[in-house]
C-alpha cells in the first residue's frame, strides 16, 4: 500500500512538474551567477508566474545567430545599446509592448524592441587616497605623471567601446589628438572589464574605466568610501542593459509577462544591490540611499545606434593608431 | 594491426573535434576573406612575440634543467612541483601575481623608488615576454629534466673517465638531448603563445600588442562575422602547422643513446665554478617563478574567510572534468606516438575554443543542442587540448620501450596484447601518470568553451573565479584561485605517487 501511494506521489509530482511551462531566458554569466541578479529575479518571478524560469548563461548574440530559428530562448536579457543595431538586423526579436513612458532614464527611450532594465554612466573610478578626482577630460590627461589608469579594449569590451564613442562624440575631429594626449596616462588596456577592475582593486593603477555606480559596491559591501567616480562636466556616456522578446518563442504569454515584470518594482528593487547599477523604471526616491547619494553627471552624451555605428569603425581606428605610437 | 587501427581512430577523433568545426564554420557563413592593415600589424606582432617567447623559454629552461639534474638540495622536489603551478593558474590571477612583483606598484618598483631610481614600466613587449616565459619555462624545464634523467648514467661515467673538456662533453652528452627535446617544446610553446590574447593585451600595454586571436574574438562576438573569424583562425592554424612541421620534422632529431643499466651515479666531478653557476641559475629562476606565486598565495589565503559553501559544487565538477579529460587525453595520445602524430596533435591547441565551440554546434545541431550538453562538450574540448602535452610526455618513453624490448618480445613470440599489457604498459607507467597528472591539472584551470556554452547548469571552478571577478569580488576570486591551485597540485602529486610505485 505504502509503495503504491509512494508511486502515485511520484507520478503526480511528475505531472505537476510537467504542467509548469518553462520560460527560457538567455543571459550573460555575470547576470546568472550567484552574485548577480539572476537567482533572486528567478525566485521573485516564479512566485507569481506558475512557471519555471530557467536561465541559460553564455554569449548572447553569437549563440542566437548560431541557433537561428531553432533557438530555445524566449527572452534575452543583458544586451547593450552598442550592439542593438546588429541584434535588430537579425530580425529575431518581437516588440516588447511595454509603455516606454514608465522608464526613468537620462534619455528619451523610444525603442519598441529593446527594453532597458538597468543603466549607468560610463566613468573613471579612482582611488581617492592616491589622487584628486579630475573634473573633465583635460584634467584627466594632465593628472600627475605617476597616476595611471587602466582602460578596456574597444574591440573586445563593450565598456571600452563606450569610452571610444564617448570621446569621439565630445572631441569629434580632435579625438585622435586627445587620445595621443591621454596615451601616457594609460597604464594598459585589457580584454574586458573584470581584468581592468582587478588591476585597479589590486592597487596596480589609481584609476579604471568603469561606471558611476561602481563605488556603490565598495560603500555598501566593504564600507570603503575611498573609491569614487570622477564626474566630468562634458557629460557622460550612458550605458543601458536591455531585454528583448524572441519572435520564435512559443511562450508568448509568459515572455510578455516577464517583460512586464522587468518594469515592476519587484524586479527594479533587486537591481541596484545585485547588478550595481541604477534601476531603469524607478524614481530616484525609491533607490537605495547608497545609490541616490552618489554624485550624478549633469548631462548624458548619448548616441543613437545608427549614429554610433557610423562612427564606430573610425573611432576605434583613431584609438588604435594613437595608442600604437 | 590493432595499433594502427587505434591510431586511425584517434586521428579521426581529433579531425572531427578540431578541424571539422573550423571548416564547417568557414563554409557555413558568408565567406569574408578580408585581411586589413590592422590584421597585418596584429599578425606581425603575434609572430614576433610567439617566436621570442618560445625561444627565450627554451634557452632559459636548459640551464635550469641541467642544474636541477646534477644538484641535490633540500626543497628540490618541492621546487619541481611548484614549477607546474604558473601553468594551471587562471590567466588574470597569474597576471596579478606577476604584477605584484614587476608592476607599476609592484615590489621591484617600490624598491627602485625607495633607493631613488626611476620607475621601470613592464608594459610592452618586455611584459608580454616576461609573462610568457613565466608560464612556459616550467614546461620546458620539465621536458628537459625528464630527458636528462633518462640519459644512461654510464655516459657520464665514461665522460668523466675520459676527462672530456666541457665543450666536447656538451657536444656528446647534452646536444643530442637538446636536439631532440628543444624543437618539440619550442613548437608547443610557440603555438600556446600564438593563441594568447588576454595576457598579451594586458601586459603589452595597448593595441600595439594585439594578436590575431583578438581579431577572431572581435569578429565572432561583436561583428557576428563567423566567416571572417574562421578565416583568421585558419591562418593561425596554418602558421602553427608550418612551425610544428619545420621544428619537429626538420630540426628534431631522435637521441641515439643506447640503454644503460640504471645504475645511480655516486659521484659527479663538477668544477667549483659550475657549482656557483648552477645554484645561481636555480636561485634566480626559482625566485622569478615562485615569488609571484607566493604573492598570489598570500592574497588568497588572507581571503579564505570570504569563501562560501556553494563553492563545493564547482570544485567537484572541476575535479570530475579534470580526471575524465586526463584519462581520455592520455589514451588518445597513444594513437599519436610518432613524429607526424606530434605535429597533428599540437594543432589542436592552435584553434581557439570559441571557434571549436561554434563549429561543433553547427555540426551536431541536427542531432542535439550542444548548449544542453555542456559537460560533454567541455570534456571533449579539454581532452583534445591536453593531447599535445600527453604526446610530448609519452612519446620519448614509448620510443625507448619499443627500441629496447621489441626484439626480445619477438624472440619470445609474445602476442601484441601480451606485449602491450606485460611489457609496454608497466614501463610506460611513469610517463603515463605524469601525463595524466599534467592534463588533469591543466583541465582544472581551463575556462575554455564553457564561457560560450554557458554555466547555469554546469559550473566549474575557473568559471566561478571569472564570475567573481565580474562581480567586483577580486579578493574572493583570489581565494578561490588558491583552492584551484591546491587541488590541481594535489591531483598532480597523487598521480606522481602512483607513477612511482613499483608493480608487484
Amino acid at each position: 500500500m505504502f509503495k503504491l501511494t509512494f508511486a502515485a506521489g511520484l507520478l503526480s509530482a511528475g505531472i505537476v512538474m510537467a504542467q509548469n511551462p518553462i520560460l527560457t531566458v538567455y543571459a550573460p554569466d555575470y547576470f546568472t551567477s550567484e552574485w548577480g541578479p539572476g537567482p533572486s529575479i528567478e525566485a521573485k518571478f516564479e512566485e507569481t508566474c506558475n512557471c519555471d524560469l530557467v536561465f541559460s548563461a553564455g554569449e548572447l548574440l553569437p549563440r542566437l545567430v548560431l541557433e537561428g530559428q531553432n533557438t530555445k530562448a524566449d527572452v534575452v536579457i543583458g544586451l547593450n545599446t552598442d550592439i542593438t543595431k546588429k541584434a535588430r538586423e537579425l530580425g529575431i526579436f518581437s516588440p516588447h509592448n511595454q509603455d516606454n513612458s514608465r522608464l526613468n532614464l537620462p534619455v528619451e527611450w523610444e525603442d519598441e524592441i529593446f527594453l532597458p532594465f538597468d543603466w549607468s554612466y560610463v566613468s573613471f573610478v579612482f582611488d581617492t587616497t592616491k589622487t584628486n578626482l579630475p573634473n573633465n577630460f583635460e584634467e584627466l590627461a594632465s593628472l600627475p605623471e605617476n597616476i595611471k589608469i587602466v582602460i578596456q579594449d574597444p574591440r573586445s569590451s563593450i565598456s571600452g567601446l563606450a569610452l571610444v564613442l564617448w570621446i569621439k562624440q565630445i572631441y569629434g575631429d580632435n579625438a585622435a589628438a586627445y587620445w595621443q594626449k591621454l596615451a601616457p596616462k594609460i597604464l594598459t588596456v585589457t580584454k574586458g572589464w573584470s581584468e581592468a577592475y582587478g588591476l585597479f582593486t589590486d592597487g596596480e593603477a589609481a584609476g579604471v574605466l568603469s561606471f558611476t555606480t561602481s563605488p556603490a559596491y565598495h560603500i555598501a559591501v566593504e564600507e570603503d568610501n575611498t573609491k569614487q567616480a570622477a564626474i566630468f562636466k562634458e557629460g557622460h556616456y550612458p550605458f543601458f542593459e536591455l531585454a528583448a522578446k524572441v519572435k520564435s518563442s512559443e511562450n508568448d504569454v509568459l515572455s510578455s509577462m516577464f517583460m512586464k515584470f522587468i518594469l515592476s518594482d519587484e524586479f527594479q528593487d533587486l537591481i541596484p544591490m545585485t547588478n550595481w547599477s541604477y534601476p531603469s523604471a524607478q524614481a530616484v526616491e525609491k533607490w537605495p540611499s547608497v545609490f541616490s547619494d552618489l554624485p550624478m553627471p549633469q548631462s548624458a552624451v548619448y548616441l543613437s545606434e545608427n549614429a554610433a555605428s557610423e562612427i564606430t569603425k573610425q573611432a576605434i581606428e583613431e584609438w588604435r593608431n594613437a595608442l600604437s605610437q | 594491426m590493432a595499433k594502427r587501427t587505434f591510431s586511425i581512430i584517434s586521428n579521426c577523433i581529433l579531425l572531427f573535434v578540431v578541424f571539422g568545426p573550423l571548416f564547417v564554420l568557414i563554409f557555413h557563413a558568408d565567406q569574408n576573406f578580408t585581411f586589413t592593415a590592422a590584421d597585418k600589424a596584429a599578425l606581425e606582432f603575434t609572430l614576433l612575440q610567439a617566436a621570442l617567447s618560445s625561444l627565450l623559454s627554451v634557452l632559459l629552461a636548459w640551464p635550469l634543467a641541467l642544474a636541477l639534474s646534477r644538484r641535490q638540495f633540500k626543497g628540490r622536489q618541492l621546487l619541481i612541483v611548484a614549477l607546474s603551478v604558473p601553468f594551471i593558474l587562471p590567466v588574470i590571477v597569474a597576471v596579478l601575481g606577476l604584477l605584484s612583483i614587476f608592476g607599476h606598484s609592484g615590489i621591484l618598483n617600490s624598491l627602485l623608488q625607495f633607493f631613488g631610481f626611476p620607475i621601470l614600466s613592464v608594459y610592452g613587449l618586455a611584459g608580454v615576454l616576461l609573462a610568457h616565459i613565466f608560464f612556459n619555462i616550467p614546461l620546458a624545464t620539465r621536458a628537459f629534466l625528464l630527458a636528462l634523467e633518462r640519459r644512461p648514467t654510464e655516459l657520464e661515467r665514461v665522460a668523466d673517465g675520459l676527462n672530456l673538456v666541457s665543450l666536447t662533453r656538451f657536444w656528446i652528452l647534452d646536444w643530442p638531448i637538446i636536439r631532440f627535446v628543444a624543437p618539440q617544446i619550442f613548437s608547443l610553446i610557440f603555438v600556446l603563445c600564438l593563441t594568447s590574447f588576454a595576457v598579451v593585451l594586458t601586459l603589452g600595454g595597448g593595441p600595439k600588442a594585439t594578436t590575431l586571436e583578438l581579431a577572431i574574438y572581435q569578429s565572432f562576438r561583436f561583428e557576428l562575422d563567423f566567416g571572417r573569424a574562421a578565416f583568421l583562425a585558419f591562418i593561425q592554424l596554418c602558421i602553427a602547422a608550418f612551425t610544428c612541421t619545420l621544428s619537429i620534422l626538420i630540426f628534431g632529431l631522435p637521441t641515439n643513446f643506447n640503454s644503460g643499466f640504471d645504475r645511480p651515479l655516486r659521484k659527479r666531478y663538477l668544477s667549483v665554478w659550475s657549482f656557483f653557476w648552477d645554484f645561481g641559475v636555480i636561485i634566480l629562476l626559482g625566485l622569478f617563478l615562485t615569488v609571484p606565486l607566493i604573492s598570489v598565495l598570500i592574497k588568497g589565503i588572507q581571503n579564505f574567510y570570504l569563501l562560501e559553501n556553494t563553492i563545493w559544487i564547482p570544485i567537484i565538477n572541476s575535479i570530475i572534468l579534470a580526471l575524465c579529460s586526463a584519462l581520455i587525453s592520455t589514451i588518445l595520445a597513444m594513437g599519436f606516438m610518432n613524429r607526424w602524430g606530434e605535429v597533428v596533435g599540437t594543432l589542436s591547441i592552435a584553434v581557439s575554443p570559441i571557434i571549436i565551440g561554434a563549429g561543433l554546434f553547427l555540426m551536431v545541431r541536427n542531432i542535439t543542442n550542444p548548449f544542453e550538453i555542456t559537460f560533454w562538450v567541455t570534456l571533449t574540448v579539454n581532452s583534445v587540448m591536453g593531447l599535445p602535452f600527453s604526446i610530448r610526455i609519452m612519446r620519448p618513453a614509448s620510443n625507448e620501450i619499443i627500441s629496447n624490448f621489441r626484439r626480445l618480445s619477438h624472440a619470445h613470440a609474445m602476442s601484441p596484447y601480451a606485449w602491450f599489457y606485460w611489457v609496454y604498459l608497466p614501463r610506460l607507467k611513469g610517463a603515463l601518470t605524469y601525463s595524466m597528472g599534467l592534463v588533469a591539472a591543466l583541465s582544472m584551470g581551463d575556462l575554455g568553451v564553457i564561457v560560450l556554452f554557458g554555466g547555469a547548469d554546469f559550473e566549474t571552478l575557473p568559471l566561478v573565479i571569472y564570475q567573481l571577478m565580474s562581480a567586483y569580488r577580486t579578493e574572493q576570486a583570489m581565494a578561490s584561485a588558491v583552492i584551484l591551485v591546491s587541488i590541481s597540485i594535489g591531483i598532480f602529486l597523487i598521480f606522481d605517487r602512483i607513477g612511482k610505485t613499483r608493480n608487484a
